[in-house]
């Protein structure tokens, strides 16, 4: 959740701003599947989304990458939405574990330790329905992200008005919307509803909308068995 | 697993495109010529818990590949514990 906006922020900056957002890829979506060890050992696997609310869950993330490293513990609170049948996940914790391989106490990183938790402690909520589908991101407003930029750099006023401009237009906002649902897609709901077999493999060929051009994609799914067996065939 | 595969040359996304956008002009690719193919490559695997069907990891990455060379990539690895009985937090 906050991860996304480390996302969202370093992209935004170096999106032009006369490119319209992308739509999000129709296919989409995440989540938890079902017991591999539970489905009959030549039956298919029935994937759903199971997560419940009111919960609370630890996790541990490693990040790596061309541009950065960093291990963090953050707790991740699950409520039910007070205006309708959905969930509000939100982060309730924020624990510095490594950066760049290093302690995050370490003189030599704090710069950019500092410029990372910025960046990663925006109040960002997801609001989920209980299929796992992205309805909102609470958090994502001018006044806020705003305040993110001026941590990272200082900004003349002249640049503070242009970034307050850029984070209220609707297409920027969409923007923000499709990089949380690309991110939350990887772990939250894009298996929901898939029904897939021990070893089955389904290709989905299709066209994803990118800045008003329609480029070809291609999705794979594998169903690839318990964990313990992909690891010994990987 | 899951993956997701978008392709396109450099022609298709010259007016912009945002999944590609950081490729251009910029090292190891410099001036390697006006179509290059580019892909957008995104990999999945989810574990999940056999009694509750909730995650217990998920590995997400995220690459851009350049004449089927990796030019840039972003992983995540989450890992889930989640309570016996679950509670808000300070419950």
């Amino acid at each position: 959740m906050r991860a996304s906006l480390l996302g969202l922020a370093s992209v935004l900056a170096c999106r032009p701003a006369d490119v319209p957002p992308p739509e999000p890829p129709p296919a989409a979506a995440t989540v938890p599947a079902r017991s591999q060890d539970e489905a009959p050992a030549n039956g298919p696997t029935e994937l759903r989304f199971a997560w419940e609310s009111p919960c609370t869950v630890e996790t541990r993330t490693t990040m790596s990458g061309s541009d950065e490293s960093a291990e963090y513990r953050q707790l991740l609170a699950v409520r039910p939405d007070p205006s309708r049948d959905a969930m509000v996940l939100s982060g309730a914790g924020f624990e510095m574990l490594r950066y760049r391989g290093r302690d995050p106490t370490d003189p030599s990183v704090q710069h950019g330790v500092a410029r990372f938790l910025v960046t990663y402690s925006l109040p960002v909520e997801f609001v989920v329905d209980r299929a796992g589908k992205l309805l909102d991101v609470h958090g994502i407003d001018a006044e806020t992200l705003l305040g993110v930029a001026r941590k990272l750099r200082p900004l003349t006023p002249e640049a503070e008005d242009m970034v307050r401009i850029l984070f209220k237009r609707q297409d920027v906002r969409d923007y923000f919307l499709y990089l949380a649902e690309r991110e939350w897609s990887a772990w939250g709901s894009a298996w929901h509803g898939l029904t897939l077999a021990r070893g089955e493999e389904r290709v989905v060929e299709d066209t994803v909308e990118i800045a008003g051009k329609l480029l070809p994609r291609r999705t794979t799914m594998l169903h690839a068995g318990p964990p313990t067996q992909r690891a010994t065939s990987a | 697993m899951f993956e997701r595969v978008v392709e396109a040359t450099r022609e298709q996304v010259q007016g912009g495109g945002s999944l590609l956008y950081y490729e251009f002009g910029r090292p190891p690719l410099g001036e390697r010529g006006a179509l290059i193919t580019m892909q957008s490559f995104e990999q999945v695997e989810l574990v999940t818990d056999p009694a509750t069907l909730r995650p217990l990891r998920v590995s997400y990455e995220w690459s851009r590949r350049t004449d089927n060379e990796r030019t840039w990539f972003f992983k995540l690895v989450k890992e889930f514990t989640w309570p016996a009985r679950c509670a808000e937090a300070g419950a």
